[in-house]
């Protein structure tokens, strides 16, 4: 079977493909050299037999167009689109050094145009001026003079060598672009994939270029270096000042928590918390508070704190709490703040309070129990029926309610800016609607209080009363007497503040009074 | 305190100066708590949704409910079946239409929340400071009001002026705030600094009682330990 090689991977493919089946490379048959050269010469053979054997199989057409090709004299007009022509076809008119010259080209190298159009190849002389280029070229001397000059993949590419100056010397002798060279083929061996050419690796570089190359070196080879990072104390400055700090502080606070005998007196007057007071002594018995819990445990002992003396005054008042979150937290907190003790009364769930349990959805669940608090929550948190239970009556705390307007307040313990706020905003227009007697009123952390400040103070009052953090709950405490849980923190939370204004101050001074210290010594020695 | 407190006040102690280990640096024993109150939290968010929404507003109805309830408890199912469907990118724009449900209706209430209940009540207020009928609706102390009301003005208004960056310049001057704007801007400053010391000495009070708190607790363990040996 006879093969080809193929130009680009160089594997053998059978002659009669197009494209070669490893890498699909266009596989010229005409160009491209039999895999063995002894299959070549046998293709040679049977292709001048075989096909068309004898001219007697030959069509007449055919015939008449070969046998005037073979005189060299009607070479068919080439418009520049490089005509091939055999090499037993040039032997008639074509002298012996050239045909030794062709012989050792490729047999189908094209014949340039200008042989063919000129008078002299016709007339089968060969010009002067071809004479004198060929003796020229097959001296040895020409040679020696000339230095060895590198040779160019480009050059060394043959297909280049066939291609380049025929498109270079190629005149367009017909269309719009006539009497144009250099044009590009429009044959499909223009676009032909070919072998990639082998460039040198080896790179001229200046002085200066080259000192570039190595400082780019040294910065890369430097990164690859594992450098070990200085040397870090393991017990820094900042460690030992937050050591003093925390322990001037636990010390301060559990001195205070264990060997204080009197106790400081707890402040005197708080508007929020005094608003709050004349609110719950003008509810009536038994009456309906809604309490959100909305706070997290980290914040728990503070809110306790403040909101231990309100729920036991409210208790004292006979007060029934539904509770309610908005948070997942909420009712676990709620639950443990009504039975871990630290009120001075215990309730009883079901009959003096329920817990709703948690609602969904943020801001519109807010919404949707507002509007319609038993469609939201039927159930308590422990599954039962509130507001219609199996004798068709409502529990206790929840008796009577229709709307959110039928409590008589809305306490709310939160420590959330954003939580307050969305609980001021939908509770705004029913409590500061004339005809409502519901009032708001918020038990928050310290660090809430410049939010929730101005809506207590504004007018009109969208919170009706306010308790900010322990001082808060110490202020109630104090209105309403008896021994209160913020006044077992007051003591210490006195304690740790004067600390704390302590360090501040005296960090202050040091931060700026031991640098101009030092300044000024040092200007001091440089005089001396 | 029986030993059933006693064994949960411990795991309390214990995990209360684990906390505190924070005062050494950062270390495993501190993050090994962290994560049990962060799952423990988790766990129990979870619980209460299932127990307290998902079974007797969801599939309680769906179940043991009469045919409208039924009906009605397939809607809040089917969102969330296709709200599920966001895990899989492949089917993922089935959820936009819930997503889409959630986030207008959360947003109109957000808005609608802000602009009623906030916006307009509070520059209502800013505006009624001055306001000398309505003052004396509310509070007899006049003179208090009025001052405190000054205050405020002084505050809004020189904080505002503080935060106003744009100024005007020729085609060959340097562009810069007129001298009046920056005169107020530097009263502002003075406004804003107080502010942010009160937001301080708010945290600082928070964490000073929440510290106090957790002293408070472990030595109450430790007289109820002494009590129970004893």
């Amino acid at each position: 079977m006879d093969e080809i090689n193929c130009p680009l991977c160089g594997k053998p493919n059978p002659v009669e493909n197009k494209y070669c089946e490893y890498c699909l490379g266009y596989l010229d048959n005409e160009k491209s050299q039999p895999a063995d050269p002894v299959d070549a010469g046998n293709a040679e053979n049977e292709e001048s037999k075989g096909g068309f054997d004898s001219a007697a199989e030959k069509p007449e057409w055919l015939t008449s167009f070969e046998e005037p090709s073979k005189t060299g004299s009607d070479i068919p007009e080439d418009k520049g689109l490089g005509l091939e022509l055999p090499a037993a076809d040039t032997a008639g008119w074509m002298p012996g050094s050239l045909q030794e010259t062709s012989s050792t080209a490729d047999e189908s190298q094209p014949v340039s145009p200008f042989l063919s159009d000129s008078e002299e190849a016709e007339s089968g002389e060969i010009p002067a001026w071809l004479n004198d280029a060929l003796d020229e070229e097959s001296s040895p001397e020409s040679y020696d003079n000339e230095e060895p000059v590198e040779i160019t993949p480009f050059q060394e590419d043959p297909d280049d060598q066939e291609s380049k100056p025929d498109t270079a010397r190629s005149l367009e002798s017909a269309g719009p672009l006539a009497g144009l060279s250099g044009l590009l083929s429009a044959e499909p061996g223009v676009t032909r994939i070919r072998r990639p050419g082998e460039y040198s690796a080896k790179v001229r570089l200046s002085e200066s270029q080259q000192q570039h190359v190595e400082l780019l070196q040294n910065l890369l080879e430097d990164e690859d270096q594992v450098k070990p990072l200085p040397g870090k104390s393991p017990i820094s400055q900042q460690h030992v000042l937050r050591w003093v700090i925390a322990l001037v502080l636990l010390l301060a606070i559990s001195w205070s928590l264990l060997f204080s005998s009197d106790r400081a007196p707890l402040p005197i007057y708080d508007e929020g918390s005094a608003e709050l007071n004349r609110l719950i002594n003008q509810l009536p018995e038994n009456a309906k508070v809604l309490v959100g819990f909305d706070y997290e445990p980290g914040l728990a002992d503070e809110l306790d704190s403040a909101a231990v003396p309100v729920f036991n005054h409210l208790m004292e008042r006979s007060a029934l709490f539904t509770l309610i979150s908005t948070s997942p937290n909420g009712p676990i907190l709620a639950e443990r703040f009504l039975s871990s003790g630290i009120l001075e009364t215990s309730y009883r769930n079901g009959l003096e309070y329920i817990n709703l349990g948690y609602i969904p959805g943020g801001a519109a669940g807010l919404i949707s129990f507002i509007e319609n608090p038993s469609g939201t929550t039927p159930f308590s948190i422990d599954g039962h029926a509130v507001w219609e239970t199996e004798t068709g009556e409502s529990l206790p705390p929840v008796a009577g309610i229709n709307e959110i307007g039928d409590f008589e307040m809305i306490i709310l313990l939160v420590d959330d800016p954003d939580l307050a706020r969305i609980w001021i905003e939908q509770l705004s227009p029913i409590v500061t609607d004339p005809n409502s007697l519901i009032s708001l009123v918020l038990i928050t952390s310290a660090q809430l209080e410049p939010v929730v400040r101005p809506y207590y103070e504004s007018l009109p009052q969208p919170v009706n009363g306010l308790v900010v953090g322990l001082r808060g709950g110490a202020t109630y405490a104090r209105l309403i007497g008896g021994d209160q849980l913020p006044g077992k923190f007051w003591d210490a939370f006195g304690m740790g503040t004067l600390i704390a204004a302590l360090l501040i101050l005296v960090g202050g001074l040091g931060y700026y009074v031991v640098p101009e210290l030092s300044r000024t010594v040092q200007g001091e020695e440089k005089v001396d | 305190m029986g030993w059933a407190d006693w064994i949960g006040a411990l795991i309390g102690f214990v995990l209360t100066l684990l906390i505190f280990s924070y005062l050494i640096g950062d270390n495993p024993l501190f993050r090994i708590t962290l994560h049990l109150f962060i799952g423990v939290s988790a766990g129990f968010a979870a619980t209460v949704v299932i127990y307290n929404v998902l079974l007797p507003r969801m599939f309680e109805p769906l179940i043991f409910g009469q045919g409208t309830e039924q009906i009605l408890a397939l809607v809040p199912i089917i969102l969330a079946g296709l709200l599920v469907s966001k895990i899989s990118p492949r089917f993922a724009f089935l959820g936009n239409l819930p997503m889409a449900y959630i986030v207008g209706v959360s947003a109109a209430a957000a808005i609608g929340g802000a602009v009623l209940g906030t916006l307009i009540p509070q520059t209502m207020a800013s505006m009624n400071l001055l306001d000398v009928q309505a003052i004396q609706e509310f509070d007899e102390n006049l003179g208090l009001r009025m001052i405190n009301g000054i205050i405020i003005l002084i505050g809004t208004l020189t904080t505002l002026a503080y935060f106003q960056f744009s100024s005007f310049s020729g085609i060959t001057e340097k562009a810069q705030l007129q001298t009046w704007i920056e005169t107020l801007g530097q009263i502002g400053q003075v406004f804003v600094a107080i502010t942010f010391g009160f937001l301080f000495a708010g945290v600082f009070n928070a964490a000073l009682t929440a510290l106090i708190g957790r002293v408070v607790f472990l030595i109450d363990f430790f007289r109820a330990t002494i009590d129970l040996i004893i």
